[in-house]
């Protein structure tokens, strides 16, 4: 009984986290992209600033954040390889400066609630 | 870098067909960024197991795929692949179910409303089907996303993933005629092979249907005025032989549609067999000729040579038609028997 509630914890605790994670990555990824990156060597500029970000839940994001229209991407060749490169849009960067206000409104409240 | 060329190829399976090629031209570039990264970090090339290591980090391609699927309401996109699976199987079957039931009406003589009427009620048949399965799947959904069952299963599936026991490259994945023959495609083929046969082998209803789509409403008047001419009688046999081996052809690629070797040289032998028939016919004075006790002999004289002229360049463009894809088919087996390697290139 006891196994069983440390996993129903467990499980409860990693989907809360996934939820607490999942707006921050988004902020995260848009800020970043204020300059050009492709997708791995994103990935690589996020974890080296300690995001790490699975390659299986980013690249869809990126994707994802396109048809938004908060990003910008183009194929382009850099070392005899083709590659895509995102960066923020016009709107992309109107939405991160809302949002990284909204965040900032969030953490202070937090702060003083904690 | 074979083994990712086959994650590649797995991930394919369940992404969207509409962004597949997009996607995975993205995923292989990024992926092969991180290979060199790694290896520019060892100072070497990876070896097998440790492209496994980096591709099982990456995840199972079924975990990898969903990820890409847009989010939709009636249906997540976890279940959404395997609800699109069964439906494509389930219709499938059905739209067999009824082909075969419109070939059985054709082969008792029942007149062409009864055939047309059986065929028309397969769209009243797909919808309740349809809607059936797609209910089930939404109860199932709203299960998991309650209980997160598949998401535990998928978890454990990831954990138990090697990419090494990945399948083989299929070959030529890029070009769409290295790409195994879409059944849809031969089971139309297959229906039409079989009414033609029955149409050849003088079963009523179809032979009128085809003179009223030739002849218009003259060609269901009780009083046909033309008949075949001897040369069709000549090359009855050969067109029942040649009609059979499409049929044998196309049995053998529905149940297999990725035998392209077979496929081809069963397609060249009817394509060749078909060039010297319509050759024949093309030579021939007349097709068609007047039906004795016909109402108005003179004036479906007058209308037999335009038929037959009609006919006649019919059968020659055919013929030309049927010539080029025996060409093509032919091309296509020495391109894959002399380049087995080249037909699997990578599919990005």
């Amino acid at each position: 009984m006891v196994d069983l509630a440390k996993l129903l914890n467990s499980d409860l605790f990693e989907n809360l986290r996934l939820e607490l994670r999942r707006g921050s990555l988004i902020i995260a990824v848009l800020a970043q992209l204020r300059e050009e990156h492709y997708g791995y060597a994103l990935r690589k500029a996020l974890a080296e600033r300690g995001m790490e970000i699975e390659e299986s839940t980013l690249y869809p994001l990126l994707r994802r954040l396109e048809s938004q229209g908060l990003l910008d991407s183009e194929w382009r060749e850099e070392d005899k390889r083709n590659k895509r490169f995102y960066r923020l849009s016009k709107e992309g960067a109107h939405i991160l400066k809302q949002l990284l206000e909204e965040w900032h409104s969030m953490n202070s409240s937090l702060k003083r609630i904690v | 870098m074979e083994l990712l060329e086959r994650y590649l190829q797995a991930v394919r399976a369940y992404l969207p067909k509409s962004q597949q090629e997009d996607i995975l031209k993205e995923l292989g570039e990024n992926l092969r960024a991180q290979v060199e990264d790694k290896e520019s970090e060892l100072g070497r090339a990876l070896n097998e197991d440790e492209l496994a290591a980096l591709l099982k980090k990456h995840g199972h391609p079924l975990f990898v795929a969903t990820r890409y699927r847009q989010t939709r309401h009636l249906i997540g996109s976890t279940l959404f692949p395997v609800y699109w699976f069964v439906v494509k199987i389930i219709l499938g079957f059905v739209g067999f179910g009824y082909a075969i039931s419109a070939l059985v009406l054709i082969a008792q003589g029942k007149s062409i409303l009864e055939v047309l009427a059986a065929i028309f009620r397969f769209s009243g048949a797909v919808l309740p089907t349809f809607a059936w399965v797609t209910i089930i799947f939404a109860v199932l959904d709203i299960g998991n996303n309650k209980f997160r069952l598949l998401e535990k299963i998928t978890r454990d599936s990831n954990e138990k993933f090697d990419p090494r026991t990945l399948p083989a490259l299929r070959p030529a994945s890029r070009s769409p005629e290295g790409k195994p023959i879409p059944r849809y495609k031969t089971a139309i083929e297959l229906f039409f092979s079989i009414a033609f046969l029955l149409w050849w082998v003088r079963v009523n209803p179809i032979r009128r249907l085809a003179l009223f789509m030739a002849l218009g409403p003259a060609g269901l008047a009780d009083k046909i005025p033309f008949q075949l001419g001897p040369v069709l009688e000549t090359v009855y046999w050969p067109v029942i032989l040649l009609t059979l081996v499409a049929v044998v052809q196309q049995v053998v690629t529905l149940i297999h549609p990725e035998r392209l070797r077979f496929y081809r040289v069963m397609r060249v032998i009817s394509n060749t067999g078909s060039v010297i028939v319509l050759y024949l016919l093309s030579r021939a004075d007349g097709m068609l000729v007047l039906a004795p006790g016909s109402t108005d002999p003179d004036g479906f004289a007058q209308v037999l040579p335009i038929v037959n002229m009609a006919l006649h360049y019919t059968m020659f463009f055919t013929a030309i038609m049927t010539a080029v894809e025996c060409f093509k088919q032919i091309r296509l087996l020495f391109r894959e028997g002399s380049h087995p390697k080249a037909a699997a290139s990578p599919s990005v």
